[in-house]
């Protein structure tokens, strides 16, 4: 990318993420004052998250318009560098989120078997079944023993008592 | 008191086979703690702490304080190999040691950390041992208007930490105050941006948020990028060591981070975080190259970890000297010693001579151990990092996962984790750094709580932090540094490095 | 048909088996599980775990301690009120997040009617302390100290709503006095400061084996030892705030509860045996070492000292300016 493109990146980029901060600053300062300024002369709950939602919307002001005084050459930029990372992003999101809410239900020892296996399966290639499966169980097994058995950590079981 | 006859007492005291034992095991464990991210010291002394009913008071004490220090060699690993603290204070390692990693220099950054938390370990000792009661009564002194000028510094300081736009820096800063004020106002007892979540009404730890903004979120970067079954990591050029040149250039960085590092200490509740925040941006400010720091230079990583180490030391001075525990590893050493009939107060030297020496003494030769230990290990650690991505990063997501589920048996926090997760891979995008917003979560809250107990306390007039010496003159230091960029400016002298892209960036 | 005799004979015992643990299903037949109100290494987890190291070798069954930090007790008990009440989920509670929270912020449970309250083990001693180089050696000294200088005396507290702020603000009231309390984060903190002379006097209930040790150095000196009813033994030469005049008698315990509608002879058991733990030997001196005096009471004793305390301290709270809801 040359330095031209990369600022003209950095533009699109600054005015996107200035925005959203600008929005984000302005809802936190409207909830501040419900929580009161000043209590007899002293500052109140609500005075220091309105001074810092402040800021953030000054600044955010500031970091837009200087994005808008770079000069600008209307260039597409990759927000993806390649063309599957999106896919693969997301699945790992999708993945940590699932861990997340099956650990509960399926314990410690299932949920964490069943997660690597499924990122092992889903990243690799070509896919060699008895590797993976041999390595998330010496995962589980790891984690367990150094967690669970040697440094006593509550961790959760679920409906298999596990 | 006599400094040699306490020196001899202490060590036969901590070189007795039983205790130089037990002194291991905890340092080892301490030190598997503080690798693992989220799963702290404090846990680990909990739930170890039935293990040493069969032994005595003082053997017990030394096994538990030693996870705690061994916690804080530890924690550098994981911020060095992964770019995930493995404790709060670790943080500002990960900035220039990650990056070192990257480049291959994994061995040389763990090395002057564990040398500087080696050499920042033993100056703490010797200094308890000498002028202990004395730093007691120093810590006192620090008061509100004290910790608020402080933290006020922090606050400042930490727009220095990024390499990028300072105006980015800003905002992250902005983001992480207003991060930290989610919660019960412990001033007034008001519930802020609560919204009826349980789980919210502390707060979101900054734990959690580190774990996502630094772990994950570094994970779903490297991602994006292709990788088979290769490596993310360059091969080490070898040497484990820090080659010559390396070894000066920390020098400076060591001593200096050493003394910031235990003076900061001392003060309650800022310890290891602040100690690292004020070396860093010394050593970035002192340095000829301002502006590779971030892209991977030894200075970033010495100084840091040596003062984090030093205040840790710092940490045990109050509970030795006072009996008041300022950090919640204390409090459990606390409760560890009432179990085993011992409750510390000011007069502990004299009551229980053997234990307060013994843990003194144990905290050399805990230091001494770990040195042991930790150097060859960085062997071990930098093979590991030889690991295919392939299976390193879903065990990276759940060092993470597990880590924050392991603080308070919630999943919120696991929430929280991942949702920080995503929203610090976005923010790698749109290019904000990570560090400024985590240290402004953590110091938010001791700048507010500050400020108003010292207004409660001088009736709300604002010159209360003028007119007691200490606070006046970090008030005065701040002052200076905000406005440096300005006079700078007007009096002519650009300094490369603190400015991004000249001009009109600020 | 001596087949068919043999599968029915057969039949009738496997399901007899089956049956079986149906029957005599003592209670308790599986761990039991104990949520701890606080976190790691504080007082309600320290006692809580030597607690339940006790009983559950009365019980036969392992006790299974969780911690579930959070909002000063607001996670453990919303999640505890929430458990099936069959005796198999209980919980190490201080008293703070029954009877005083409530009234404060916005929770999930109702002290009246979600909890059975199985034993009291302890209490806290709430006392008020002035750094030894005050002059003042009585509470009444320094009451007329800040009615002489108002705006200028200033408390220390472990929280807003804490013990000390309450019963500062309630004797601030009821003498016309204006001093301010200057709230820290815990009662450790709160006490140092006074320590230290950033305030004038600590006010509350936490930290007292800290602030006895302090006082056994000459760093302190204590004018009231306890809110409650009686005296404390240790401190026998020490007024207790009521004996001052002030009608105020509240003390935070700290004990075991469970989820209301549990059976009574499950109730039964758990008292009996939580009664005896906190009679061992190890409690006692455990307790002792901490400075928390045994208030061992029984489900009954327990239930009504929880709800007074609630009601009396809504009111407290109330004339604070403090209450929500």
């Amino acid at each position: 990318m040359t330095a031209v493109e990369e600022v003209a990146i950095m533009r699109h980029l600054d005015m996107v993420s200035s925005l959203f901060w600008f929005m984000i600053g302005t809802v936190y300062c409207i909830i501040s004052l419900e929580y009161g300024l000043f209590d007899s002369g002293m500052p109140d709950a609500g005075l220091l998250p309105l001074i810092a939602g402040l800021t953030l919307t000054i600044l955010s002001i500031t970091v837009f318009i200087n994005a808008v005084k770079k000069k600008n050459e209307n260039l597409k930029f990759k927000f993806f560098p390649e063309i599957d990372s999106w896919k693969k992003v997301s699945v790992s999101v999708l993945a940590l989120i699932t861990y997340m809410i099956l650990m509960q239900h399926l314990g410690f020892i299932g949920t964490t078997f069943l997660f690597m296996l499924f990122l092992l399966i889903f990243f690799s290639q070509p896919r060699r079944w008895i590797f993976i499966i041999v390595v998330s169980f010496l995962t589980v097994v790891s984690f367990q023993i150094v967690l669970v058995t040697f440094l006593k950590v509550q961790l959760p079981r679920g409906i298999f008592g596990m | 008191m006599n400094f040699m006859n306490n020196l001899y007492w202490c060590l036969s005291i901590a070189t007795e086979p039983v205790n130089i034992f037990v002194c291991f095991l905890g340092v080892f464990i301490g030190t598997i703690a503080g690798v693992l991210p989220g799963l702290g010291a404090t846990t680990c002394i909990v739930l170890l702490l039935p293990a040493t009913y069969g032994l005595s008071p003082t053997s017990a004490i030394i096994m538990l304080a030693g996870i705690y220090y061994g916690a804080m060699y530890g924690g550098s690993t994981t911020s060095i190999l992964l770019n995930i603290p493995g404790e709060g204070s670790s943080m500002i390692t990960c900035l220039d040691g990650y990056q070192m990693a990257k480049q291959g220099k994994a061995g040389p950054a763990l090395s002057i950390a564990a040398i500087g938390s080696f050499i920042a370990g033993t100056f703490s000792v010797v200094m308890i041992m000498i002028i202990g009661p004395v730093l007691a009564e120093v810590a006192l002194k620090f008061g509100p208007p004290e910790i608020f000028a402080i933290t006020f510094l922090g606050m400042i300081l930490v727009t220095y930490l990024g390499r990028g736009s300072m105006l980015k820096g800003l905002i992250m800063a902005a983001v992480g105050l207003m991060l930290s004020y989610i919660g019960t106002d412990s001033m007034s007892a008001k519930e802020r941006y609560v919204f009826h979540i349980i789980s919210l009404k502390d707060g979101i730890g900054f734990l959690p948020i580190m774990m996502g903004l630094f772990g994950i979120a570094e994970v779903l970067s490297n991602l994006e990028k292709k990788f088979t079954e290769g490596e993310i990591f360059k091969t080490t050029n070898g040497h484990f060591l820090p080659n010559k040149k390396e070894l000066k250039d920390s020098s400076g960085p060591i001593a200096r981070g050493t003394l910031v590092g235990f003076a900061l200490g001392l003060i309650p509740g800022g310890g290891g975080i602040l100690s690292s925040l004020v070396s860093y941006t010394m050593e970035k400010k002192l340095s000829k190259y301002p502006e590779k720091f971030g892209t991977g230079v030894i200075e970033g990583v010495a100084g840091p970890e040596t003062a984090n180490n030093a205040g840790a030391g710092g940490s045990f001075v109050p509970l030795l000297t006072l009996g008041f525990p300022c950090h919640v590893a204390m409090a459990a050493l606390l409760a560890a010693l009432m179990i085993h009939g011992v409750t510390p107060g000011p007069l502990l030297y004299k009551d229980h001579p053997d234990m307060f020496w013994g843990v003194i003494g144990s905290m050399y030769i805990g230091n001494v151990l770990l040195l042991m230990l930790n150097l060859p290990l960085i062997g071990l650690w930098v093979k590991l990092l030889k690991t295919p991505y392939l299976i390193l990063f879903p065990m990276i997501f759940l060092f993470c996962l597990i880590g924050s589920y392991s603080l308070n048996s919630n999943i919120f926090d696991v929430a929280m984790t991942v949702l920080f997760g995503v929203i610090g891979y976005l923010m790698r995008k749109f290019e904000y750094e990570p560090a400024p917003l985590i240290m402004a979560l953590i110091l938010g809250p001791m700048f507010e709580v500050a400020l108003r107990q010292s207004l409660i306390m001088s009736n709300g007039s604002p010159l209360i932090f003028l007119f007691r010496p200490i606070s006046s003159v970090f008030i005065i230091i701040s002052c200076i540094l905000l406005f440096s960029p300005f006079l700078l400016k007007y009096f002519g002298r650009r300094r490369p490095g603190l400015l991004k892209e000249g001009g009109d960036e600020f | 048909m001596k087949r068919r005799e043999k599968i029915f004979v057969v039949v009738l015992v496997v399901s007899f088996f089956f049956a079986l643990p149906c029957f005599g299903q003592q209670y308790p037949s599986k761990p039991i599980k104990m949520y701890c109100t606080h976190g790691a290494g504080g007082d309600t987890d320290t006692i809580g775990r030597m607690l339940a190291s006790i009983a559950e070798k009365k019980l036969g069954q392992p006790i299974i301690v969780e911690n579930k930090p959070g909002g000063s007790g607001a996670v453990a008990l919303s999640l505890l009120s929430s458990e099936k009440p069959d005796g198999y989920t209980i919980a190490m509670s201080g008293t703070a997040a029954l009877e005083r929270h409530p009234h404060v912020s916005q929770v999930t449970y109702d002290p009246r009617k979600d909890f059975t309250f199985i034993v009291n083990v302890t209490q806290y001693v709430s006392s008020v302390v002035v750094p030894t180089n005050k002059p003042w050696k009585t509470f009444k000294e320094v009451v007329e100290y800040a009615r002489a200088n108002p705006k200028k005396v200033k408390y220390s507290a472990g929280g807003p709503v804490e013990m000390g702020a309450i019963a500062m603000a309630y004797v601030g009231k009821k003498e016309g006095l204006q001093w301010d309390c200057v709230p820290y984060k815990s009662g450790a903190d709160a006490v140092m400061a006074a320590v230290g002379q950033h305030v004038d006097f600590y006010a509350g209930g936490g930290a007292f084996a800290l602030i006895l040790k302090l006082i056994e150095a000459g760093k302190m000196r204590v004018v009231v030892a306890d809110f409650g009813p009686k005296r404390i033994e240790r401190l026998s030469n020490v007024p207790i705030l009521k004996e001052l005049g002030y009608d105020f008698e509240l003390s935070p315990r700290m004990g075991v509860i469970a989820p209301a509608g549990i059976s009574a002879d499950v109730l039964k058991k758990l008292e009996i045996a939580f009664s005896e733990a906190s009679q061992d030997q190890k409690m006692v001196d455990l307790l002792n070492q901490m400075s928390l005096p045994p208030d061992r009471m029984n489900s009954a004793e327990f239930t009504t000292a929880v709800l007074k305390s609630y009601e009396k301290t809504g009111m407290l709270i109330e004339q604070m300016g403090m209450k929500r809801k």
